[in-house]
């Protein structure tokens, strides 16, 4: 083979390597990037109450962020049982939203889909939503179930301040929800 | 071997043969190995360097434009794109869930001219149906101005409409009658509309024109 012939090889080579390197590059920035929202909100994980990210007055690292609503965040890891997410009944428009790495946003919701005492959202893997089915059901229990695409995440909330006077309001309501791990009894 | 060579041509030719062959093979290996290393380096560079480039600016899939206006419905969705996520991951942005609502953001005028903080631009019109919606100033870094006379935003709630229903809202530097947000302190800027609990998903339908404000240029006079 010639040297002509195997420079160009070589560049063939090298166009199929780019490719390569360039689709690799780009599915797993969101498990390599230190910026990735689930990144900052690991510190989040022990927290039984969303922490406060952005709203109004608020400084933030989210960019373009809504000077009119506050959010607050609380991650996950449902290695050790499902997560509840739960927020009381209020006045103030506010919505939950669920997100992993892999595949973003999957699943959110609004205060239009409150009971008379709020949102009430279990999050759990496939696996645990197998246990759940065989466990005897709780008659007081009416939360929202999700199977999460990945064991680890966070959640979201939204609460919007409509008037400048609201903005306090917002963001006590933010920090109130509540975020909890709840290990799965036992099937008997 | 010295009598051999001189005596005989033709095995001092076999002989020199023998001599040069594993010079050829070694400038051979080299060049292998320096196609190997440059086929690595180029491929790997320039597969590193172009996913980088694709993250930068715009997310380059999914936009659906209304008049002056942009939106990435899928990135609140599970069919976001690979390139949308590795953005949201190297930005750190948590964007609107499906269900909760849409952002759309401008950065020229009606005309497609780039928003500059010299100039006045009036929104005038309407918005789709939503609970509620923000507008917001964002500089050209992206970040919005704060305090208490800031008036970089506004919301449904705030805005004084006229008889029929319709809004105006004058971006200036300097105060206006009325709805009045003052722009950014950079040249460039952008304007944000979010739509909150909005049956607007993008993904089934879209906004016909006149759904969304218009953006119009007056004067420039800094």
């Amino acid at each position: 083979m010639s040297v002509f012939a195997r420079f160009v090889l070589a560049t063939l080579c090298a166009i199929i390597l780019a490719a390569i390197a360039h689709i690799t590059a780009i599915l797993v920035m969101p498990w390599t990037s230190a910026n990735h929202a689930a990144e900052r909100l690991v510190a989040t994980s022990t927290a039984e109450r969303p922490q406060l990210i952005s709203g109004p007055g608020v400084e933030t690292w989210l960019p373009l962020p809504d000077p009119s609503v506050a959010v607050a965040a609380c991650a996950y890891d449902l290695a050790e049982g499902p997560f509840r997410f739960s927020t009381s009944s209020s006045a103030m428009m506010h919505s939950v939203s669920f997100h992993s790495r892999g595949a973003g946003v999957f699943f959110a919701v609004t205060d239009r889909a409150t009971s008379a005492s709020g949102l009430d959202i279990v999050v759990m893997t496939q696996e645990q939503r197998d246990i759940f089915e065989t466990l005897p059901a709780a008659e007081d229990d009416r939360a929202l179930r999700v199977v999460a695409p990945e064991a680890s995440g966070f959640a979201i909330i939204r609460v919007l301040s409509p008037l400048s006077s609201q903005a306090q309001s917002a963001l006590a309501e933010a920090q109130q929800a509540s975020c909890v791990i709840e290990p799965l009894r036992e099937p008997a | 071997m010295r009598g051999i060579l001189s005596l005989d041509p033709a095995r001092k030719g076999r002989h020199e043969r023998r001599r040069f062959r594993p010079v050829a093979g070694k400038w051979k290996s080299a060049l292998n190995v320096f196609l190997i290393v440059y086929a690595v380096i180029v491929g790997a560079a320039a597969g590193l360097y172009s996913a980088f480039w694709m993250v930068e600016g715009e997310y380059p899939f999914g936009r659906r434009q209304a008049q002056a206006w942009n939106a990435w419905p899928q990135l609140g969705s599970r069919e976001i794109d690979p390139y949308a996520r590795a953005m949201l991951a190297r930005s750190g942005d948590i964007p609107l869930g499906a269900g909760e609502g849409l952002s759309f953001h401008a950065f020229v005028d009606d005309e497609g001219r780039p928003l500059d903080n010299a100039c006045t631009y009036v929104l005038e019109g309407v918005t789709p149906p939503a609970r509620y919606w923000t507008l917001t100033l964002y500089d050209a870094r992206g970040r919005v101005r704060t305090g208490p006379t800031a008036r970089s935003s506004l919301t449904s709630a705030q805005i004084l409409r006229d008889e029929s229903g319709q809004m105006k809202i004058t971006l200036s530097a300097r105060p206006q009658p009325g709805n009045w947000l003052i722009v950014p302190e950079t040249d460039r800027f952008q304007i944000a509309l979010r739509l909150y609990d909005t049956p607007v998903s993008g993904t089934l339908s879209w906004l016909t024109p006149g759904s969304l404000p218009t953006i119009i240029r007056e004067d420039c006079s800094g």
